[in-house]
């Protein structure tokens, strides 16, 4: 098989994947006034003590995730400002998901952009040879 | 009634912390570096939290003759702190924005000192900012505060805190707020619409 195939094969092994779905866990911080609690730093725990989420609060402090096991689950907020909490909560009925939409790069479209990849590289690197042969004579 | 319902009110605001510009040296002398802080909680004049670095848009100083100086800041336990060495004479204003990741603006602070002679000061003409007229640092002295809200005069009730008291004094356009200057740190705050602003200065 010509390089050029094998190296596209090995890009299209780094295409994406992703799935929409439903019925998340969500979680929404305010403070007292009803001012959401937005862009917080969080961390969720799973009941084994391992980090299983972090990020910041959305906009309206809100937080989603997918438990994946039952058993005592911890989170902790700190808004950076001075604020935040620490509260462990059960999980009885670990997430179930609900694929709404599937979607990923074409097969095609992964193949093209290989291609075009290793043709584009190619050119770079001819053209240095060139520019150093042009410039030595 | 009224004055205990404007005591009543604004308490609301008073469970969120504060924030503020303080110095390690408000009065400075030649070639003195000086510590500019940003201090924040509810024991004002002590700092008990060091607001996080990623919410600090801008950090400025803006010396006598206009110029802006960015300022290099780095957590300090319970605090924020820069350095910072005044060159020229005048007064400088400081300044601080804090900013959430969404791009909004929640927190204007503003303060003045002076370094060897007194200059006139600078509004900054931020969102929100508590203005004052006849202000020369001196002690005792009443000064006439504003409060602007997008650079026109809103009615406000604003909180301030010095080393004798901590009350509240009403403004109303056409009817400045007067305040008279405490020694040491004075602090002025309010609040709209979620968003609060700060002022500081030290009296002598």
């Amino acid at each position: 098989m010509h390089p050029y195939f094998l190296w596209a094969l090995i890009l299209i092994s780094h295409g994406i994947e992703y799935e929409f779905f439903e019925k998340a866990k969500g979680i929404r911080i305010y403070y007292t006034d009803g001012t959401p609690m937005s862009f917080a730093n969080y961390k969720i725990y799973s009941p084994d003590e391992k980090i299983f989420a972090e990020g910041l609060t959305d906009k309206k402090g809100r937080i989603l995730f997918m438990p994946d096991e039952k058993g005592k689950w911890r989170i902790e907020v700190d808004d950076g400002m001075g604020h935040g909490f620490i509260e462990s909560f059960n999980i009885e009925k670990p997430g179930e998901s609900v694929i709404t939409h599937k979607g990923s790069n074409p097969l095609y479209l992964r193949f093209i952009t290989g291609i075009s990849l290793i043709v584009g590289f190619t050119g770079i690197f001819f053209y240095i040879i060139a520019r150093k042969k042009y410039a030595h004579t | 009634m009224k004055k205990f319902l404007l005591l009543i009110f604004p308490y609301g605001f008073l469970f969120s912390h504060n924030f503020w510009i303080d110095y390690s040296n408000p009065f400075p002398e030649k070639g003195e570096k000086i510590e500019i802080y940003i201090k924040g909680g509810h024991s004002f004049p002590e700092s008990e939290v060091a607001v996080k670095e990623r919410f600090i848009e801008k950090f400025f100083v803006i010396t006598p003759s206009g110029k802006e100086i960015s300022l290099d800041f780095h957590k300090k336990d319970k605090l924020i702190s820069a350095e910072f060495f005044p060159q020229e004479e005048g007064t400088y204003t400081v300044y601080f924005i804090f900013q959430k990741p969404d791009g909004e603006r929640f927190y204007f602070a503003k303060s003045y000192f002076y370094f060897k002679n007194k200059t006139e000061i600078k509004n900054l003409n931020h969102e929100l900012e508590i203005v004052i007229e006849n202000f020369n640092f001196e002690k005792e002295k009443k000064i006439n505060l504003k409060f602007l809200l997008n650079k026109r005069e809103v009615k406000k009730t604003l909180e301030y805190m010095n080393k004798k008291e901590h009350g509240f004094i009403r403004y109303v356009p056409g009817k400045p707020a007067v305040y008279k200057v405490q020694e040491g740190i004075n602090l002025i705050l309010c609040e709209e619409g979620g968003k609060s602003c700060t002022l500081t200065f030290y009296g002598r």
